[in-house]
């Protein structure tokens, strides 16, 4: 068999025509890199949407899975963010979170991941249960240093040590991202088609044969990507893919969100400041500010929450006296949109010919940032493991336990943060500290407690460095130091550590402000423009 | 090397009586003070507020030779010695990480929080009581000087000291209400040192 009847066997399985449901970021995002990936094996891709893109993860950023997706041919970083009022994210700061007064951050990380014989963290640790160290774990970070001197990642010529590492993220605008991913597909020959989805029509394995929308057209389909968003227009209409919940139970049952105009300064990080009824969010963007916050219906009303965040803002000096004194005319003058949270995920995420990708798939919490993450996650999984037309079981299994695996580490993440928090003035931070943890989630922290050693599934090193982050940050530290820590010559942690504290002050001196790098990428000059 | 603690706040903030204290519970202590080493109180009304429309950007402040004391400090481990973890280098400043100069320098920082309208009402207090223990200055000549302050105030000294509140507490590990007791303050310093347990206070 030649190199063509080889190509066109192939071709002979595969899917002839995908059918993206939905108008969310995850939709485009799917058909954008399905074009990307697989566009010349498919015979056609259709994006069924029942109206324009929309954001789908509103009190969220990105994380650098993100980044290192958008580093691809056919992408780009800052057509990416002039098309959502993109800024970078370097770290996140939690105020208020440990105790009223004290703050920690969890910059984003590139490394060292080891110092000698130990891990950057057993090195940082080992150092500090010692006596021999007052800076904290985050200060080792050039993100950190970063986002305090309000530095972008990356010079106008010259790439940085964080640039190279593709650890950091960005605050967007999601329906300008939906738009810009829309905008590629499109570009790509990718098939929309406007309508209500009235009908699933099933295939009798599971799965779907046709999709009848609201003006009578059928859309039939080899494969469905369900992205419409929680519950799942396609999703859940076929029988026996419940929505379960996931192994840890989230405080956060209500999100209000709303945008400010920016001002001047523009912070390169994202703010979460711990409140009496939950947690508020201050992501700057270029052009607005999107803050909100999260809470429980259980402890606190709606007015109450928009109360507590009008006073956050007033102290940052976003909104007026006025505004804040009256839920009424915030609710006037800022629109503030507020949304029901129903965390869980899919219990099977791919059946038969059906996969269900973001918020259809699940719904983690946001303060671990994993919408767009997850999205991303199934997408690659799912081109990885790309299905021929008669998708086979063996695949469907290693897809659901993989994608099952990643949300319920996230979903112990998330836990983490509560179960840490030393706030207990409160109802909603009692039950938030009170929440049963999932047994995975024990047995990692007495395993950390006992060995300084993290069991964690993510290879990511920025996934693992989230958790080393979170746990010094509130102050939960090992029982002892890790004996590959101790077994370092006397010194050179205390030499090699300093090292990477003044490597990094160096290279920070190169970085311009970021406020100075997004003007120029937002005024759309080109390198060749600038160096002209 | 010594450990650098930094305690930065606004005027009147009360940080010199707090790094005072500080400095006599802590082993082997040296202290810095940064307005022994920075020039901006000489600075003119307009040329502050020239500075200020073109962005605020501290690192046009020149605390070179504030950075050269402390690198000689942390050289010379005049506050201990590497044997022994326990030396300590307090800064009192106003910029704290936000200057380049100090960022890679400090270990930890802490910030007093007090509301604008005690700090300005310390800041006359000081004024005024310096004035009245100066023999040397008239009745007229010292009420001109506070005019002259509250004239500053109004026109450039509130909005540095706002932006400082809003830049400086941001990139700091700790706040401390500055309305408590100066011996709760310190207290609440120490409780945040991982070295606790071998300092003896």
């Amino acid at each position: 068999m030649n190199s063509n009847q080889s190509e066109q066997a192939v071709a002979g399985r595969l899917p002839r025509r995908v059918v993206i449901v939905g108008e969310t970021e995850s939709a485009w995002m799917a058909a954008a890199l399905l074009s990307l990936s697989a566009g010349q094996m498919i015979r056609k891709i259709t994006v069924v949407t029942a109206g324009d893109p929309r954001e789908e993860f509103p009190g969220e950023s990105t994380l650098p899975s993100f980044t290192r997706l958008i580093a691809n041919p056919g992408l780009g970083e800052h057509e990416m963010m002039r098309s959502c009022d993109g800024t970078w994210q370097m770290a996140t700061q939690f105020s208020d979170w440990v105790r009223m007064d004290r703050d920690f951050w969890l910059p984003f990380f590139g490394g060292p991941d080891a110092l000698d014989q130990a891990t950057f963290f057993q090195a940082w640790q080992s150092e500090r249960v010692q006596g021999r160290l007052l800076r904290p774990l985050h200060s080792y970070t050039m993100q950190w240093g970063a986002a305090i001197a309000g530095k972008a990642p990356t010079g106008f010529s010259k790439r940085s040590v964080i640039n190279e590492s593709q650890a950091y993220a960005f605050h967007v605008d999601g329906q300008g991202l939906a738009n810009w991913f829309r905008q590629i597909a499109l570009a790509l020959g990718v098939e929309e088609i406007r309508g209500e989805v009235a009908v699933v029509s099933p295939n009798g394995r599971g799965g779907v044969a046709q999709l009848r929308l609201a003006d009578g057209a059928l859309i039939a389909g080899d494969f469905f990507i369900d992205c419409s968003g929680h519950p799942g227009v396609v999703v859940s209409r076929t029988n026996g893919n419940a929505w379960e919940p996931l192994p840890n139970h989230t405080p956060c049952s209500r999100m209000i969100s709303m945008q400010l105009p920016a001002g001047r300064q523009i912070l390169p990080y994202t703010r979460i400041t711990a409140m009496e009824s939950g947690w508020a969010w201050h992501r700057p963007r270029y052009s607005s500010i999107s803050v909100g916050c999260m809470s429980s219906c259980d402890t606190c009303s709606n007015d109450m929450a928009v109360r507590e965040l009008a006073e956050l803002l007033l102290f940052d000096g976003h909104i007026s006296e006025e505004q804040a004194g009256s839920v009424d005319l915030l609710r006037e003058s800022l629109n503030p949109t507020e949304t029901l949270l129903q965390p869980g995920r899919r219990q099977q995420f791919w059946r038969d010919n059906v996969v269900a990708i973001g918020s259809a798939a699940t719904v983690t919490d946001p303060i671990v940032n994993a919408g767009r993450h997850l999205s991303l996650l199934g997408l690659e999984l799912f081109l990885d493991l790309f299905p021929d037309r008669n998708t086979n079981a063996d695949v469907r299994d290693a897809y659901n336990r993989k994608v099952r695996v990643a949300v319920d580490e996230l979903s112990d993440l998330a836990a983490l943060h509560y179960h840490l928090n030393g706030r207990a003035d409160s109802a909603f931070w009692q039950a938030a500290k009170g929440s049963a943890l999932s047994s995975t989630l024990i047995e990692r922290l007495e395993l950390f407690d006992a060995t300084v050693h993290l069991d964690v599934n993510t290879t990511d090193l920025s996934g693992v460095a989230a958790w080393w982050f979170l746990l010094a940050g509130c102050q939960r530290f090992p029982r002892g130091p890790a004996v590959t820590a101790t077994a370092c010559p006397s010194g050179f942690l205390q030499q090699a550590l300093g090292d990477i504290v003044r490597m990094h002050d160096e290279q920070l001196k190169d970085l311009p402000m970021h406020e100075e790098m997004l003007d120029w990428i937002h005024a759309g000059t080109s390198s060749l423009q600038r160096s002209a | 090397m010594p450990h650098v603690i930094a305690v930065c706040g606004s005027m009147g903030s009360g940080k010199t009586t707090v790094v005072r204290h500080l400095s006599q519970l802590l082993p082997q202590c040296a202290v810095l003070f940064e307005d022994d080493f920075n020039r901006t109180p000489e600075r003119s009304l307009e040329e502050i507020q020239a500075w200020f429309d073109r962005g605020a950007d501290v690192s046009e402040f020149d605390l070179s030779a504030f950075g050269h004391a402390i690198d000689r400090c942390l050289r010379n481990n005049d506050c201990g010695n590497d044997d022994t973890p326990g030396g300590f280098l307090l800064l009192e400043s106003q910029f704290g990480r936000t200057h380049p100069l100090l960022r890679s320098r400090i270990d930890l920082q802490c910030w007093i929080d007090v509301p604008l309208d005690v700090a300005i009402v310390r800041k006359l207090e000081q004024i005024s009581s310096g004035l009245q223990q100066d023999r040397m200055v008239r009745a007229s000549d010292g009420l001109s000087w506070i005019a002259d302050f509250c004239h500053a105030w109004l026109t450039s000294t509130r909005q540095l000291v706002e932006r400082q509140r809003k830049d400086v507490r941001q990139c700091s590990d700790i706040r401390i209400n500055g309305m408590r007791e100066p011996h709760d303050v310190v207290r609440q310093i120490l409780d945040e040192l991982p070295m606790r347990q071998l300092i003896n206070t």
